[in-house]
């Protein structure tokens, strides 16, 4: 190492070189770097999708989803799996475990599901897919006064097809209309006139609307192809299809029995906006996209169609990149503003140009970072640009370390080289253990499970990178430019011109600094040094009573403690549940009933806001009613987070929207969303069982609880009161006639639900013919009771005469989770400032479900949402973060080659926590999971001040001092590097912390943690780690005196001089071996 | 041991500038150092403090750190070497807390040899806690050590009468008498090992300079004739 560290400081044309490299290649990885919202994260979850038209939950659940579930037990690396079954569908969802590779584990689940040995036969194919990592990039409505969807949906694919032509964006999603479909649609009185049955309507269809080939004619000439091509593409081209057909001639074509229309399907899927009906867009970016280049192109796209049609404009709904701009502007002038102030407090505390030369290590670790950072697959984002502040503070921590060193050694009379080449070296062990320590408990991160260790895992990354390069830099680049700059050269009394005139003006400051410093290390720091080792004791008993104080304090709620942060959010997410069936319209009237309260709560914000916005605090609502007729919902988009005031979240807007709307009767469920949650819904539990009536019962009894707390809002199940369903049931003349009930059911569903004659791809959609009654015909119970019914023989009898029926609710869904039937129960806090979601789930867990669980005893709870989050982010941590301390106490171990002194300086980090604690009362946070990483972060930066204090007094001990005098000594002289090396981190992160910007919110905690715990860790580092050196010191001289009976000199018992003798002792050795030939020989 | 080879000279003067700090092996160091390399400096102060350093070493105010007490009657010349109070209590101490450590230490081993045996359950904190109890045993099983202490220094008195010493310890039939030419230093496994024929009665560490200095002195005034 030395030779290396000698070459380039003695050729530092080859460091200019390296510099030159880092310039260029850094600069073309920063600009090839993509930027998204949040780190790019890879799909952990397989998703399987079950299509069963016609068929009830407990028919999708029975016939395929136990079955596949049942398959997929025990798979290796499955996480877990859920499911729903509904009407006409379900989806599996199948977790995998972190670290599995999500491929092969599709052909795994393929496998499994490929085993299952029958499905029922009116089941179309299943789609096993991985769920892809898309990010949402913007999105927009197509509207336009009274235009109507058919127009609408046109342009939304002509709008798609276009988009698609763009490079960079592919993911594209046209929402906001119902499926196309043709309708053949029937009444009883042609049924019976004609003598038809809907499978015979049904066959004529599908037999005759063909395409097909019926081989070739090869003759002499030429080949000839044989095609029927009799497909109809639009209902009313299927019209004349022949029905029956008689020798007599008598010909029933469609149109005589049924009315062909091309038509939506009946599920009500309508989008409003700002009142007129609108198709959504819906843009979407994939790993490989730019979230701003896809956003930017977009909207040129929409501003090009807006001023070619003036009938329909596309809108703006929401648009992510204009929020990710904002927040990487603002992160990066945080950036910007923390790279100042650590630049003022070095210039200030440090030799001006060693200032100059440390400061230069900056924008060369980032470059290297850029370099590297797209093999890593980071991106400009809100994470990453953190992990850029977190970083700042800490980079330049090394080059303090050396370049003062270096000039020490310059000062005891070397030559520049000389001193270069050996305050590097001398400092080169508590250098690369500070960057390990570092690199080690930031790594943490890349092993936590759980959305926070998908995310904060580029936090580390960044960190990392820059941190290696930055020892680069400060082990080569830096002693290489110090040993050539003339920082390292006697002061000429010559006038200077230029940049050496600038440099002599700036050493006016640096005297001052020095001034300052000097005072605060002799008057300030010096007797209270003093006396913590004279008092020890008593300074110890301060530091645990202040730790008392904290805890006491978390304990009465002083400091906030939550489990997740709020993330801010610029959206507010009105949901509408009405009981099932219930006629659209009267959905409709409600959620536009609400609608009106959000124009009023919009106008009265405005009018508030007025002279702090610009135009309306709610860029647009989305009204959207469906999927199904009984739900419904509000999507307000508020102005982008830096353009509105901070006081107006989106949890305040849907407080107020609220309260504005007061209780609706007769809802199942409503819920004002003001996102923001971070992993989850803040309580959701899961009753587990198969005896569904105790499961029911249990949910009702934990929703009134939830119901009945004063803190919690929005509660809502999934297992909502179902439809009302007629359930048939056969007469015994009904069998004497040869029917049966799946004969009978057969026919009720073609008529009421449709028989699908066949289904083609007509553009880009698949159409689907139905065959089933006009809606006349099928509009009322009475209709059912009328319908004929066919017997075997032919006869047509109604049904009335041969079924009864009862009308009972039945399941809207069926949901399991691990095979076993769930019902989960959500709800959010109303005002996360006064109550955390982890109190709420520790009453919840040990005075609400206890009395519950007693009751049911077949059901068992399960905590989700951050719940399950907080679990797996926490097993996770735990292994792993004992680990890397261990890892960090071998390094530091092996450093000092010390068993004690690591320890001495781990437990500095208890104490400093009180400091984090306080930290985040002061600036009005709750401690969160965030602040935990912080913590971590802090372990890894704060032993780094105590690596050098601890090398300085080993130094001192090596060079005779006694115990007391090179402890104090140890401190004091370290006491420059390790004050610069903590307010240049917290100087850092200081702007981000100040931060009044609702976007950078989520963050703060984190660099609290930091900013705080290395505020005081300076202040343990100098005070309480002598302490415990002289404490450790203590118990070695104590026991070793009980052991031997009698007192050894303090220093002996310390490794350092242990090793001097132990060296002395061979070195004495190895002269007796070299001399005993000779005594021999004598 | 010679601690400032590598340093320059002006590295040795910024050392010299701090000698009050340094131990008295470490000056004495730096006092042969500068004479060596025949640096230019003043070395009155270093050498103060050197002297300073030695009478206390003459005085064998040292001794009381071996946990003796030195007493000479400057009319008779009879010199009395007892053991402190202090010395003892620690030796009492030494057996408290070494029976207890050492039983913590046994409880331990005994409960890992359980882990293995299949009746106490697997951990690795257990494990951890196990292996951090056994080493506080084996550091209290040294410390019993302070039992053989305490049986023979308890009642220990050795006096100098002329060339007649006396030495009354614990595992002596009473009080024995020896010629002051018996008396002795050997090094031994580290240690410096005062003795009279082969009865030890006091040891020192052999690295450190000040109890070396301490037993020579001590050798030399119960040796030397009034």
């Amino acid at each position: 190492m030395r030779k290396v560290i000698e070459y380039f400081i003695k050729y530092h044309v080859a460091v200019n070189v390296i510099v030159l490299m880092f310039v260029v290649f850094g600069i073309y990885g920063a600009l090839s770097l993509n930027s998204s919202f949040f780190p790019l994260v890879d799909s952990k979850n397989i998703n399987i999708s079950v299509a069963y038209p016609g068929a009830s939950p407990q028919e999708v659940e029975e016939g395929i989803v136990l079955k596949i579930e049942d398959n997929l037990k025990g798979l290796d690396g499955v996480e877990r799996v859920t499911s729903t079954s509904r009407e006409n569908s379900g989806t599996i969802n199948v977790e995998i475990e972190k670290g599995k590779d999500i491929d092969f584990m599709l052909l795994e689940v393929k496998n499994a599901v490929d085993r299952v040995p029958s499905f029922p036969s009116g089941m179309e194919p299943l789609v096993v897919a991985k769920v892809e990592a898309i990010r949402q990039t913007i999105s927009f409505s197509i509207s336009g006064e009274n235009v109507s969807l058919e127009t609408l949906k046109q342009i939304g694919r002509q709008v798609e097809n276009d988009l698609r032509g763009i490079d960079g964006i592919s993911q594209i999603a046209v929402s906001g209309y119902p499926e196309e479909e043709i309708e053949i649609a029937v009444n009883e009185n042609s049924l019976l006139a004609y003598n038809l049955s809907f499978a015979d309507v049904s066959q004529a269809v599908s037999t005759s609307n063909i395409l097909t080939t019926g081989g070739s004619i090869k003759t002499e000439a030429e080949e000839y192809l044989i095609r029927a091509n009799n497909r109809a593409y639009y209902g009313d081209e299927l019209s004349n299809v022949i029905v029956r057909s008689d020798p007599s001639g008598r010909t029933i074509r469609l149109k005589d029995v049924a009315e062909v229309r091309d038509r939506f399907s009946e599920t009500p899927n309508a989008n409003y906006f700002n009142g007129n009906l609108a198709v959504n867009v819906t843009i979407t970016s994939t790993n490989t996209e730019d979230l701003i280049g896809a956003a930017e192109k977009a909207k040129e796209y929409i501003e090009d169609f807006n001023a070619k049609y003036n009938n329909v404009q596309l809108a703006v709904v929401s648009d992510l990149s204009i929020t990710l701009v904002q927040r990487t502007a603002l992160l990066t002038e945080n950036a910007i503003v923390g790279m100042l102030l650590v630049l003022l407090f070095l210039s200030v505390f440090l030799n001006t140009r060693l200032a100059f030369w440390v400061a230069f290590g900056l924008p060369v670790a980032f470059l290297g970072m850029f370099m590297l950072a797209g093999y890593f697959n980071v991106t400009i984002n809100v994470l990453s640009l953190f992990g850029m502040i977190i970083v700042i503070g800490i980079l330049v921590d090394d080059g303090i370390v050396i370049a003062e060193n270096i000039y020490q050694h310059y000062e005891r009379g070397k030559t520049p080289i000389q001193a270069a080449v050996d305050g590097t070296m001398e400092v080169l062990p508590p250098i690369l253990s500070a960057i390990t320590t570092t690199i080690l408990a930031f790594g943490i991160f890349l092993f936590l499970d759980g959305r926070i260790g998908e995310f904060f895992g580029e936090v580390s990354v960044i960190v990392m990178l820059t941190l290696l390069v930055s020892l680069v830099e400060a082990l080569i680049i830096l002693p290489a430019h110090l040993a050539h700059s003339k920082a390292l050269r006697a002061q000429s009394n010559k006038p200077k011109k230029g940049v050496a005139k600038l440099f002599s003006k700036l050493r006016y400051i640096n005297e001052f600094g020095d001034r300052i410093m000097v005072w605060l290390r002799d008057r300030v720091y010096s007797p209270v040094l003093r006396f913590a080792l004279d008092y020890k004791f008593l300074m110890f008993s301060i530091f645990i009573a202040f730790i008392l104080l904290t805890s006491g304090s978390f304990e009465a709620g002083i400091i906030r403690g939550a489990f997740f942060p709020r993330v801010a959010s610029d959206n507010v997410r009105i949901s509408l549940e009405m009981p099932n069936g219930t006629n659209a319209a009267i959905t409709d009237s409600i959620i536009s009933l609400i609608e009106e309260k959000v124009i009023e709560t919009n106008k009265e914000l405005t009018e508030k806001y007025k002279n702090e916005i610009d135009g309306p605090m709610f860029e647009n609502i989305i009204k959207n009613i469906g999927p199904g007729t009984s739900t419904a919902s509000l999507s307000i988009n508020l102005l982008p987070g830096e353009e509105r005031p901070n006081e107006v979240t989106s949890d305040i807007v849907g407080n107020m929207i609220q309260e504005k709307v007061g209780p609706v009767i007769g809802k199942e469920s409503l819920v004002y969303g003001g996102g923001g949650n971070f992993g989850g819904s803040p309580v959701a539990v899961s009753l587990l069982g198969n005896n569904i009536t105790e499961l029911k019962a249990a949910k009702e009894e934990l929703k009134k609880s939830l119901e009945t707390n004063p803190v919690l809002k929005d509660i809502t199940d999934n297992d909502p009161a179902g439809i009302k369903e007629i359930r048939l049931e056969l007469n015994e003349s009904a069998y004497s006639l040869g029917l049966n009930l799946q004969t009978v059911m057969a026919q009720v569903r073609a008529g009421f639900f449709g028989a699908q004659a066949q289904r083609f791809q007509r553009g880009q959609d698949e159409i689907r013919v139905w065959v089933r009654y006009d809606r006349d015909n099928r509009s009322s119970i009475s209709n059912l009771d009328d319908m004929r019914i066919t017997t075997p023989s032919g006869a047509k009898v109604p049904l009335n005469e041969i079924a009864s029926y009862t009308i009972e609710r039945g399941d809207v869904a069926v949901n399991h989770l691990e095979g076993r039937r769930e019902i989960q129960i959500l709800a959010d806090l109303k005002n996360p400032k006064e109550v955390s979601a982890t109190d709420v789930m520790t009453d919840l867990r040990t005075n609400v479900m206890p009395e519950i669980l007693s009751k049911y005893p077949t059901v068992t709870p399960s905590y989700e949402g951050q719940n399950r989050e907080a679990g797996k982010l926490t097993d996770s941590l735990i292994p792993v973060g004992l680990t890397v301390l261990l890892l960090i106490y071998i390094v530091i171990a092996f450093t000092f080659r010390s068993y004690s002194q690591p320890l001495m300086l781990l437990l500095l980090i208890p104490l400093s926590l009180p400091a984090v604690a306080w930290g985040h009362w002061i600036h009005d946070f709750p401690l969160n999971i965030l602040s935990m990483l912080g913590i971590i972060a802090l372990i890894g930066i704060m032993v780094n001040d105590g690596l050098v204090l601890i090398g300085k007094f080993n130094t001192n001990l090596r060079e005779g001092m006694t115990f007391e005098d090179a402890i104090f000594d140890a401190g004091r002289s370290r006491f420059r590097a390790i004050f610069l090396t903590s307010i240049t981190t917290i100087a850092g992160l200081a702007p981000l912390i100040f931060e009044e910007s609702r976007q950078a919110q989520f963050l703060i905690p984190m660099a609290i943690s930091i900013a705080y715990g290395i505020g005081f860790a300076t202040v343990l580092t100098l005070v309480m780690l002598p302490i415990f050196l002289s404490f450790s010191n203590w118990v070695k001289t104590t026991t070793d005196m009980l052991q031997k009976g009698r007192k050894t000199a303090r220093e002996n018992q310390e490794r350092a001089v242990k090793e001097m003798e132990e060296e002395h002792e061979n070195d004495n050795q190895e002269l007796q071996v070299a001399f005993k030939p000779k005594t021999d020989i004598a | 041991m010679n601690l400032y080879k590598n340093h320059t000279p002006r590295e040795i003067v910024a050392v010299l500038e701090h000698s009050d700090k340094l131990t008295y092996e470490a000056k004495l160091n730096l006092l042969d150092t500068i004479r060596n390399k025949s640096i230019d400096v003043s070395t009155e102060k270093l050498e103060e403090q050197i002297a300073h350093k030695e009478v206390a070493i003459a005085n064998l105010e040292n001794l009381e750190e071996l946990g003796f007490h030195y007493e000479e009657n400057t009319t008779t010349g009879e010199i009395i070497v007892k053991r402190t109070s202090k010395a003892k209590i620690m030796d009492v101490i030494s057996i408290v807390l070494g029976v207890l450590l050492s039983l913590v230490g046994l409880i331990a081993f005994w409960l890992l040899v359980a882990i293995f045996t299949g009746d106490n359950e697997f951990g690795l904190d257990k494990l951890f806690i196990y292996v951090l109890m056994i080493t506080a045993g084996l550091v209290g099983f040294k410390m019993l050590s302070g039992i053989e202490r305490f049986l023979d220094f308890n009642n220990f008195l050795l006096t100098k009468s002329g060339d007649e010493i006396t030495i009354k310890k614990g595992g002596l039939s009473g009080a024995q008498t020896y010629h002051s030419t018996q008396l002795g230093i050997d090094e031994e496994e580290g240690e410096l090992v005062f003795h009279i024929d082969n009865i030890e009665f006091i040891r020192a560490n052999q690295d450190n300079l000040v109890q070396r200095r301490t037993l020579e002195t001590l050798l030399l005034k119960m040796t030397a004739n009034r």
